[in-house]
């Protein structure tokens, strides 16, 4: 390996000769804060979602949540997990470390929300919450059932953006977007989150039929299975009913024109219950 | 024969050296050498001092243009030439010889400025004054020939582009010249270290046939690497600009009136101005250049000045993601040393971005970035002014610039493109803050990014290279500084 000669590594070491503090960043960034302990060490976490909007609950609280089903369930699941409640503050006020901020998907690695944004004191960990993963429980049945919320029900939610097209939960789309340009560019995101396009590729080589008939069927599937985890709710683990609350909820009260929404209606006694969950937060 | 040929070789390589000390002229050979070449040179200063001379002493000389003549003109429209030969054609009154010289040369000027043509030559035919004329040969009746070889009407390229800091490879199409008046349509896909993909469609023309006026259309859909934010831009949308070419200022104008639709796609960047901005955005904009340019060589330039100011107001539509009122101002200006067979440039850039609307924040894809080999020295690319987790966020102020001294390489000749090269560099990037613009500007005073340097460049017609042993003198802690060796290829330079 070639020695740098003494004289000039000298010479480096001595310049720069002054150095300056860092410059300052300006930028503000408006964050959902969730209630709780505001902790004085630097460990937070951000949530990445879409979009944010308020929800006034039975209590007459303004809570501020995701607008989309996967996001609220990470929500509640972290807000439960680090003992915090909803953001109930429009961004403005700080009241924990942690909050929930709207993205574009194109924020995230993989192109796809809810992200986690770790900071641990001078780092940062950016953590994709929909990428696959093993489930970690041991029990069967929860297994099972964490298997069929964090794939069955995304792929369905990701059928339902591609046939029914409720844009409107995209960060882009609430701005002045005067041409719609970014539905057509969704729908051709939306295709490849979780890998759907590479899971189900006969579904975009024929023509868009193909893909309703397959949302038809799944939509059959989701009811049968909706009933089973209806009857089933009081005994589910902790983190599958928050991940379940995220879907009942959003589809009931913001996308209930929706065939999911329409599905989830006929479930008064798992709406109950879910917004009663949403409310202890 | 053959062989004596050959052996004939054989013996000048052997005998190399001692051929080479023949070869060498004596001194009174070289004397005569240089004493031809300085009668050649005086033959020639003779020749054009008759010429200069001869149209001095008839530059008053009454001359009629009875008509004017263009051979190959089937290419173009008879209304567009028409427009080009208006100042030979206005008047039937008799013009000094200065005028028609100055209108034939005007002339020759829109064809070449509009790249029309391959090769002009102008002939300037007498012709006898009919029997009937009623000027009792007071004047001389002249027809100018415009002997021309069109350009090709349709061409197809490959190669590859060297711009500030980046290189690429591009396939093009032209068809020059479309409709008979100086349109010309081109397609190109460019490829390359920055550019992942580029299509554009150029469709230029010269407005109401007059070469000093062009209009400029661009369609384009690409997508570029940005690798100071750690992300990635695909940019879709089209561009008008109107902007003019004087032949007698130096002072030129350009208008342009963007529209994009823009997608910022973060490809790794953990900052949260970053992750904020990613998405979509629509941005239209209208912007204003004044240009003032006087110098020899726009690389490497050893007299004239160079001065642009210019604004971009993007607002006028509520769907502007980011509004901004914007404002750049660059100078650069040579001086000529010959006691040390050098000369000076001396360089200056400022600007300013300024949020518009409720945003308390401007876009990072508008906001202004400085350093690198071509700009402050000795730092990285884009690697001055505040940073967030390695990523480079831009600034809405700024100001940089540099004195360069450019020398001729001792014992080599002063034509070489080698020269020696000398610099130093400072740059400041700040934010601002709205609120507390005292401050902001306050910043801008103090603490500059300062860098020194020496080195060689190479000053080639489509672009300046320079290879420089670089040293930060002071710098900020963000900056990502650059010590050592550093390389610069382009066509601005600080």
């Amino acid at each position: 390996m070639v020695k740098v000669p003494e004289p000039i590594e000298r010479l480096f070491d001595t310049v720069p000769i002054i150095t300056y503090p860092k410059e300052e960043i300006i930028d503000h960034i408006d964050q959902f804060y969730f209630e709780g302990e505001n902790k004085t060490n630097d460990d937070s976490f951000k949530l990445g979602v879409h979009q944010v909007i308020p929800y006034q609950g039975s209590d007459e609280r303004i809570r501020y949540i995701p607008n989309d089903p996967i996001s609220l369930g990470y929500a509640l699941w972290l807000a439960h997990k680090n003992n915090l409640k909803l953001p109930t503050k429009d961004g403005k006020g700080q009241s924990s470390n942690n909050s929930i901020i709207q993205l574009s998907y194109h924020a995230a690695p993989d192109q796809q929300l809810p992200i986690l944004i770790e900071d641990s004191n001078e780092s940062r960990n950016i953590i994709s919450l929909t990428a696959v993963k093993k489930s970690d429980h041991t029990n069967i049945e929860s297994k099972l059932i964490t298997d069929l919320i964090d794939s069955k029900f995304i792929d369905l939610w990701i059928l339902c953006l591609l046939n029914e097209h409720p844009n409107h939960i995209f960060k882009d789309e609430d701005e002045d977007d005067l041409f719609h340009l970014n539905k057509y560019y969704n729908s051709y995101e939306v295709a490849n989150w979780k890998a759907f396009k590479i899971r189900y590729p006969n579904l975009f080589q024929i023509s868009g039929t193909s893909i309703k008939t397959f949302y038809k069927s799944e939509l059959k599937s989701f009811n049968q299975n909706l009933q089973l985890l209806s009857s089933n709710f009081i005994n589910l683990d902790m983190s599958l009913k928050l991940k379940l609350v995220g879907y009942v909820i959003i589809f009931d009260k913001y996308l209930s024109d929706t065939e999911i929404g329409i599905i989830i209606k006929n479930y008064p006694s798992l709406i109950k219950s879910s917004y009663k969950l949403l409310e202890k937060y | 024969m053959s062989l004596d040929h050959e052996e004939d070789m054989l013996d000048r390589l052997s005998r190399s050296k001692s051929s080479l000390d023949q070869n060498k002229p004596s001194k009174e050979e070289q004397a005569l050498r240089d004493l031809q070449l300085e009668k050649e040179q005086l033959i020639i200063q003779q020749n054009k001092q008759y010429l200069e001379d001869l149209f001095k002493d008839n530059a008053t000389q009454p001359i009629k243009i009875k008509n004017v003549q263009i051979t190959n003109s089937q290419d173009f429209r008879d209304s567009f030439l028409q427009a080009q030969f208006k100042s030979l054609l206005t008047t039937n009154k008799p013009i000094t010889l200065t005028q028609m010289l100055d209108s034939v040369e005007s002339v020759s000027t829109s064809f070449i400025k509009l790249n029309l043509v391959e090769n002009l030559l102008v002939t300037i035919n007498p012709i006898q004054p009919s029997l009937f004329s009623r000027d009792n040969g007071s004047s001389i009746n002249l027809v100018p020939i415009f002997n021309i070889i069109p350009i090709k009407k349709f061409s197809a390229k490959t190669g590859t582009n060297i711009g500030n800091g980046e290189g690429d490879g591009y396939i093009q199409f032209q068809l020059r010249n479309l409709l008979g008046g100086g349109e010309n349509l081109t397609f190109d896909a460019t490829t390359g270290t920055k550019t992942k993909s580029s299509y554009l469609l150029n469709y230029n023309t010269p407005i109401l046939n007059n070469a000093d006026y062009i209009n400029e259309n661009l369609f384009y859909i690409n997508t570029r690497k940005l690798d100071h934010l750690q992300s990635e831009v695909t940019t879709q949308g089209f561009s008008n600009k109107i902007y003019t070419q004087y032949d007698h200022s130096k002072l030129n104008h350009e208008f342009i009136v963007e529209n994009f639709w823009k997608i910022l796609q973060n490809k790794g960047s953990k900052s949260l101005t970053i992750l904020n901005q990613s998405g979509s955005q629509l941005k239209s904009s209208i912007i204003y250049n004044l240009i003032y340019d006087s110098r020899n060589n726009v690389h490497l330039p050893n007299m004239g000045r160079y001065f642009r100011f210019g604004m971009e107001y993007s607002g006028l539509f509520k769907f502007n993601k980011y509004p901004f009122i914007k404002s750049i101002v660059e100078s650069q200006f040579t001086y000529k040393l010959p006691a040390l067979s050098s000369s000076l440039i001396v360089t200056n850039k400022a600007g300013i971005i300024y949020p518009l609307g409720d945003k308390s924040q401007t876009s990072v894809l508008d906001r202004f970035y400085i350093g690198g080999p071509n700009d402050v020295r000795s730092f990285t690319l884009n690697g001055l002014g505040p940073k967030d987790y390695n990523s480079s966020l831009g600034g809405d102020i700024f100001l940089n610039g540099g004195v360069s001294l450019i020398s001729n390489i001792p014992g080599v000749s002063s034509d070489s493109n080698f020269k020696l090269h000398n610099f130093i560099n400072y740059g400041k990037l700040v934010s601002m803050n709205k609120n507390d613009l005292t401050t902001s500007f306050k910043k801008l005073t103090n603490q500059y990014s300062i860098s020194i340097g020496f080195g060689i460049l190479y000053n080639h017609p489509m672009a300046r290279f320079e290879l420089n042993f670089v040293l930060p003198v002071t710098a900020n802690r963000t900056d990502s500084i650059r010590k050592g060796i550093q390389y610069g290829i382009g066509v601005t330079f600080l």
